[in-house]
């Protein structure tokens, strides 16, 4: 059975992508096939919480309802609750697995590299740094400029300028 | 240490009728003797369980919690409990307001059984407008006393939410 918590958490985060799509299509779709589809998703998760809470009933058969109720936002909704571990995946597109991970490090001063345990072996698709802007992503060679060297077998980072004290550095990596 | 009076609220869906008050006070103050509540209605009358003759409750204080069984419909309430003394002056007190849903609440859980059972029913316009109102109806109530400790707003609300529970046969 689904954890309802986890259901509640679901649609709420439907409801808002409904709520968000729903007066775009009306715009530029000439309307939308269900208007309510937010609207019942409040409606329906304020029971499941209440039946949550007072421990009622029949609380898988709710649950599952609320949870077929997302509709077409279900999967977007999932990826958004972060249940793939990690810094929370998304999907950008559909067709094939570009589910993208992001992990975050805190760098040593005057250092050039930076680790990434949990991303051995994964394609880093951006990097970030706090300090300074990063520019191509290399795979191999030394980095200059903005420039930063991602090396997928040590789940590494390295760049042409020595990182601050502290710096908040995160890659982006894909599957 | 002082005494901070606090105390909270609560119902369930199976007992309806009765109202938990839990006391969370903290500290302590030995000119304390006697402990007493007031449910005040929105019609500015005092709620009481049968065969109470005075307008308070007696909640001894060596019950961390007591039971009242006082309700017949979902009700907005403001609860007043005072911490007396021995010769039966007011020590402290604090005053909550709480708007008591379970009626309604319960009902419309029903409802989504309902649906769970018979998807349909959601296409119902009737049924599915219904229960919008009553939905309104209930976060009304909620939002009366969490925002403005309003029991006179939230007790309509809650009213109109009964009236459709209670005549549901007309409604779904």
């Amino acid at each position: 059975m689904l954890d309802p918590q986890n259901v509640v958490s679901i649609a709420e985060i439907s409801q808002y992508l409904w709520n968000d799509s729903i007066p775009k299509q009306n715009v530029f779709f000439n309307g939308s096939i269900d208007p309510r589809k937010a609207q019942q998703l409040y409606m329906e998760r304020k029971a499941l919480q209440y039946g949550i809470d007072q421990d009622l009933a029949g609380l898988p058969g709710t649950s599952n309802y609320l949870y077929a109720l997302c509709g077409s936002k279900l999967q977007l909704a999932i990826e958004i609750l972060g249940t793939g571990g990690g810094g929370g995946g998304v999907i950008p597109g559909g067709g094939g697995n570009f589910t993208v991970y992001e992990y975050t490090t805190n760098a040593v001063e005057g250092t050039f590299t930076v680790y990434f345990p949990e991303a051995i072996g994964k394609r880093c698709v951006n990097a970030f740094r706090q300090g300074n802007n990063i520019g191509a992503i290399l795979t191999s060679g030394v980095p200059t400029g903005n420039q930063a060297v991602w090396n997928k077998d040590a789940g590494s980072l390295t760049v042409a300028v020595a990182f601050y004290d502290e710096e908040f550095t995160r890659v982006v990596v894909q599957q | 240490m002082p005494f901070v009076p606090n105390f909270t609220a609560s119902q369930y869906s199976g007992t309806p009728s009765v109202i938990t008050l839990t006391d969370t006070s903290t500290g302590s103050d030995v000119t304390i003797a006697s402990r007493r509540v007031y449910l005040l209605q929105a019609n500015g009358t005092f709620l009481v369980p049968a065969g109470t003759t005075t307008d308070y409750i007696v909640w001894d204080l060596v019950d961390t919690s007591i039971d009242l069984d006082v309700l017949s419909q979902d009700s907005a309430l403001s609860i007043t409990v005072q911490w007396m003394s021995g010769i039966q002056t007011v020590v402290t007190s604090k005053t909550i307001s709480f708007a008591f849903t379970a009626y309604n609440e319960t009902f419309y859980y029903g409802l989504t059984e309902s649906q769970v059972a018979n998807s349909n029913l959601s296409a119902s316009v009737n049924w599915y407008q219904t229960k919008l109102v009553l939905r309104v109806e209930i976060d009304s109530a909620d939002q009366a006393i969490t925002f403005a400790s309003d029991i006179y707003s939230a007790q309509a609300a809650l009213n109109r939410a009964t009236y459709i529970s209670t005549n549901q046969a007309y409604f779904f």
